[in-house]
């Protein structure tokens, strides 16, 4: 028994109540606890990588009785890889925490709930069947959901909090029934039998079909995709910490890992295949779009996100899950650091807006470093893992014909812009606040440091070849590496003329054209998907609140007379024969 | 019948008697009054809870096992793992309710009479559990209801605790007459009054039988406000004391499922299949999920809302029961086992901050939970668990809610395991609006949070521990029934 493999995820799980526990003694007890609890979870996934060599499935007791569940692990590649990529990231952030959340007097709550959320990440990552998977995704969406309500003096992270829960929920209701319409024809739950079993598409006929579509749906919800997006960009109302660890680099992915796990079957149903594809291009070019006109630090890093998931979307959809994999790691890695480097101007200026910042690069200039690199992996600027990452998939596409290839390197251009533009805007031109800023404290800058360590190069690649893929190699063409140059160097000279150096002349022409206007006004709404959503809800529980609330009329004739409505009906029914 | 449940109804009824003389006496001696009377009550539930526990052996696991013919009373009484559980739920929750209202209750109050009653009301209930005779399961219910009316009108000061009591007395009173009704056309049929003999009603053929089923399925419904029996549960749930209507939730709700279940998984016991009954009583439990949820929605008050949110609970009881498959009959019972737990859960603790019905407002409670941080964290805990999320019971229980539909198979099966997902989808909205208020809003007027004693919260832990204990070992229960 693998004993590594199962204390990577229960050591957090059971730290999460101690430190109510530990709290007593006093926060610093509190933060070493929180901080050694991830360490220990990191170096226990370093050792079950370790001692690696073959895919295996590891029980300990029987679950639930009605469904012949157990509970287990999965030790494979893909389990093994992800979990020492989250350790690691769930390590880096705890420690950036004690600095970010010295001020925080709610802190036992922020510390016990982020050990429960990496433990049940973890834990969802490592199962062995899919009602465990979605145990543990269940748990994640509510740590989510209560973190980014922990501002909860702000009636709008209080929302945002809501909105996570039920957004995600419903696609969770899509996941359940897929789970047991899976149990229900496979007769298993367990994930290799089960997969394998739907794999035989022509034994089951569509309901393989169906059965992937609802977990499609399901994975959509947690990954934020469009049109089941509309939670995260609300979702920035946590603090920076929950939403670089948990809405940019390891819940958001869960949806993809899901996708991985059960691309066998897909492989099967190409027209699902092309589905995701389309759901993965949507999200990336709306997103995109949105973000390069968003005035919020996290809002652009959230609608980023959106758009670099749609890209792992996308290259599931191509039959290339290596590729997502890849790109679910630098994008985790460059998004954190780039969050990491927003929470430091978060909490050094006290807002995120980009209007009201400028020219930091002289004040805070550890954190203009981690942010440009950022921005440069993001963009996909060599030598960094966003360059290997991206191009990959171009590669790939490229033999798709010119139209994806052309709307991968629009996505290209776009996150560019978003991502310059942010870079020009809060760090260079004139400071516009009276403030002058100190750069973070050490705690929060060496998180930053390791991260900007692990963006060089392309090392993700020999992992993915170690545990994964022997055969997983770069097939970078000189077209591609040319073209995402070419369209690099654009995005950046497009921003700087248009955002940064002549910003005032194209805000004016902008002002002047009512087309323009709308065109700002449509994506700063994020493409209306809110407010049609809101719509639908106040069209519809109102009237169907009031005109079911006139049945409990209080009124005792009125309630004896249903009694006597349901008898006769009976009667009815009895008397035709139907009962 | 097993010496040990004769033991445990004998126990609960003298002490009952016990506890309404040794009042009579102390009525002058205030000191010693309440905790005589407590005392009394609280040693007699838990002594009957060891012997249930220390006797589960003689039950693990045979679920539809005892068959009428094992011994001398079987005719009369009847138990089997799932009844079981259900008079180990009666049990637990009339104990906790005992314990919470040592600090809830009002020494001056009619304590005597309320401890009795709590005591009667459960041997009441374990009579209708183990009934294997339908006079005898109609008697015991006549007594529970009786046990019923008293407790819901305890709070005699409040005006509205007495007309929803009178609301109650007459709607339940009607529906026990239509069950009487049933019985009668029952007995018609089969000549006799065992249960165990309903199986022998044709369902093929129309037969009066089968309608007399059915008037008993509609008495028994009203104890559970099915759909549209509903009406009298929010008024009684909100205007009475809340450990009353965590007791009625957790305990009188779950067995009249249970008595419910005892006579269909007799009538089904058939080679046809009563497709038709299945349907009637699947198109009543998606109108019941869905009035009770749309109901609860924008629901002002916290116990109308709590009350609201049991009747869309009863629905997804009755879905599961719907399918006529004895998956559905355990899942029924697990399902409200668990419900039962928590929804007790919630009734305690709006008992705590808000003695007075008046008081009940969400908004007014606003940011509690801020100002008592154990308080904000219980009720956090305790509506996550109710829409059915891990690691609590009812994520279990609602998985296999679905799965149970499911099994049934067809479209049927589909659209309700549809309908129970898009309602603890829509439930979401005022269970995380209690969140969102409760214990994370903030205060909007400077009333100070009411002061109670802290031992109120013991009562509360060990039910919210066993809830997280069957979330986190589902099958410590599930073992014991099958």
């Amino acid at each position: 028994m693998n004993i590594a493999a199962w204390l990577l995820w229960l050591v957090p799980l059971v730290a999460s109540p101690l430190v109510i526990v530990l709290s007593k003694i006093g926060r610093r007890a509190v933060e070493i606890f929180s901080c050694c609890v991830t360490f220990i979870s990191f170096i226990l996934s370093l050792v079950n990588s370790a001692l690696y060599y073959h895919p295996s499935v590891e029980k300990i007791t029987y679950w639930l009785p009605l469904m012949n569940l157990f509970i287990d692990i999965k030790i494979d590649g893909i389990s093994t890889l992800l979990s020492v990529f989250i350790s690691f990231l769930s390590f880096i952030i705890v420690l950036y925490s004690v600095g970010y959340m010295s001020h925080e007097s709610s802190y036992t709550r922020y510390y016990s709930l982020i050990l429960l959320f990496i433990g049940s990440m973890l834990g969802l990552i490592m199962a062995g069947n899919l009602v465990q998977l979605y145990f543990f995704w269940e748990m994640v969406g509510i740590c989510s959901a209560l973190l980014i309500a922990f501002y909860n003096m702000r009636e709008s992270a209080r929302r945002a909090g809501f909105k996570a829960f039920l957004v995600t929920r419903i696609g969770d209701g899509a996941f359940l029934i897929a789970i047991i319409l899976t149990y229900v024809v496979a007769g298993s739950i367990e994930l290799d039998a089960a997969i394998s079993t739907l794999r035989d598409t022509s034994h089951f006929g569509n309901i393989a079909w169906i059965i992937s579509l609802l977990f499609i749906i399901g994975a959509m919800a947690k990954s934020a995709q469009v049109p089941l997006h509309v939670w995260l960009p609300d979702a920035m109302e946590g603090p920076t910490p929950v939403s670089a660890l948990i809405h940019a680099a390891t819940m958001v992915n869960a949806g993809v890992y899901l996708l991985v796990r059960i691309s066998p079957v897909l492989l099967e149903l190409p027209n699902l295949l092309f589905l995701v594809q389309i759901i993965g291009l949507s999200s990336l070019l709306l997103a995109g779009l949105c973000a390069i006109t968003s005035t919020d630090i996290k809002r652009v890093l959230a609608y980023s996100t959106i758009s670099q998931i749609g890209l792992m979307f996308y290259a599931i959809g191509l039959k290339f899950w290596e590729g997502a994999i890849y790109h679910l790691i630098s994008q985790g890695i460059f998004k954190a650091l780039g969050f990491l480097a927003a929470g430091a101007i978060l909490m050094m200026l006290g807002t995120g807006n980009i209007d009201e910042l400028g020219g930091l690069k002289k004040y805070m200039k550890y954190t203009y470093l981690s942010f440009s690199i950022a921005v440069l992996t993001m963009s996909g600027f060599p030598p960094f893992i966003g360059f290997w990452s991206k191009d990959t998939i171009l590669s790939k596409t490229i033999n798709e014909g010119w139209i994806l290839t052309i709307m991968i390197i629009l996505s290209s251009l776009l996150t560019t812009i978003y991502g310059f533009r942010l870079l020009f805007r809060v760090f260079h031109g004139s400071a516009k606040t009276q403030k002058v800023p100190n750069d973070a404290p050490i705690i929060m800058l060496l998180p930053m440091l390791i991260l900007i360590l692990s963006t060089i190069a392309s090392w993700p690649l020999l992992l993915i070849q170690k545990f994964i893929n022997f055969e997983f190699t770069l097939h970078l063409e000189p077209v591609t590496i040319a073209l995402s140059l070419v369209v690099l160097a654009i995005g950046v000279g497009l921003t700087f003329t248009i955002n940064y150096k002549y910003k005032y002349t194209f805000d004016n022409i902008i002002a002047k054209s009512d087309t323009l206007l709308k065109l700002r006004s449509i994506l700063l709404q994020g493409f209306g998907f809110d407010s049609i959503y809101q719509k639908i809800i106040d069209n519809t529980i109102p009237i169907i609140y009031n005109s079911v609330r006139r049945i409990q009329t209080g009124i005792l004739n009125v309630n004896m007379t249903y009694i006597f409505v349901i008898i006769i009906v009976i009667i009815i029914l009895f008397m035709g024969g139907i009962l | 019948m097993n010496s040990w449940l004769l033991n445990i109804m004998m126990i609960c009824f003298t002490v009952a008697m016990a506890v309404m003389i040794s009042d009579a006496f102390l009525v002058r001696i205030k000191k010693w009054r309440l905790s005589v009377t407590f005392i009394l009550t609280a040693a007699s539930l838990l002594s009957s809870l060891t012997l249930l526990m220390i006797n589960w052996s003689d039950v693990q696991g045979r679920y539809l096992f005892i068959r009428a013919s094992e011994s001398l009373f079987s005719t009369l009484y009847i138990i089997d793992s799932l009844g079981y559980i259900v008079i180990l739920l009666i049990l637990m929750i009339s104990t906790i309710v005992v314990l919470y209202s040592k600090y809830y209750i009002d020494a001056n109050e009619n304590i005597g009479p309320y401890f009795s009653l709590i005591l009667l009301l459960a041997v009441s209930l374990i009579g209708v559990v183990v009934a294997g005779d339908l006079l005898v399961l109609f008697l015991f219910w006549e007594a529970m209801s009786i046990c019923a009316y008293g407790l819901a009108s305890f709070n005699r000061e409040d005006q509205l605790s007495l007309e929803s009591t009178m609301k109650y007395l007459i709607l339940a009173g009607s529906g026990s007459l239509i069950a009487l009704l049933g019985i009668g056309l029952i007995y018609n049929e089969v000549g006799s009054l065992l249960i165990s003999d309903i199986n022998s009603i044709n369902f093929s053929t129309s037969s009066i039988g089968i309608l007399g089923i059915l008037f008993l399925l509609i008495g028994l419904g009203v104890e559970i406000a099915i759909f549209p029996m509903q009406t009298w549960l929010p008024d009684v749930y909100a205007s009475t004391h809340p450990p009353i209507a965590s007791l009625f939730v957790g305990a009188t709700k779950t067995t009249s499922f249970y008595a419910i279940i005892k006579i269909l998984q007799q009538a089904i016991s058939l080679d046809s299949s009563p497709t038709q009954l299945s349907l009637f009583l699947a198109s009543l439990a998606i109108l019941t999920m869905f009035v009770g949820n749309f109901s609860a929605f924008y629901q002002p008050n916290l116990r109308r809302l709590l009350a609201f949110s049991s009747i869309v609970h009863a629905g997804y009881a009755l879905a599961s029961i719907s399918t006529l498959s004895t998956l559905g009959f355990i899942v029924g019972v697990f399902h409200l086992w668990n419900y039962g737990i928590v929804k007790s859960i919630l009734f305690l603790l709006s008992g705590i901050i808000s003695k007075k019905y008046e008081d009940a407002d969400i908004n007014r409670l606003a940011g509690i939970g801020n100002k008592d941080k154990m308080i904000g964290f219980l009720f956090a805990a305790s509506s996550l668990a109710m829409v059915g999320s891990p690691p609590f019971g009812l994520f279990w229980s609602e998985l296999l809610i679905i799965k149970s539909l499911f099994d049934a198979g067809g479209s049927f099966g589909f659209m309700l395991a549809i309908s129970v997902i898009v309602n603890i989808i829509i439930s979401i909205g005022y269970y995380y609006r209690i969140i969102n208020t409760i214990s994370l809003g903030v205060r909007v007027d400077n009333v100070p949070m009411p002061s109670y004693d802290r031992k109120m919260l013991i009562p509360i832990f060990v039910l919210i521990s066993l809830s997280l204990t069957i979330g986190i070992a589902p099958w410590i229960l599930l073992n014991l029934i099958i």
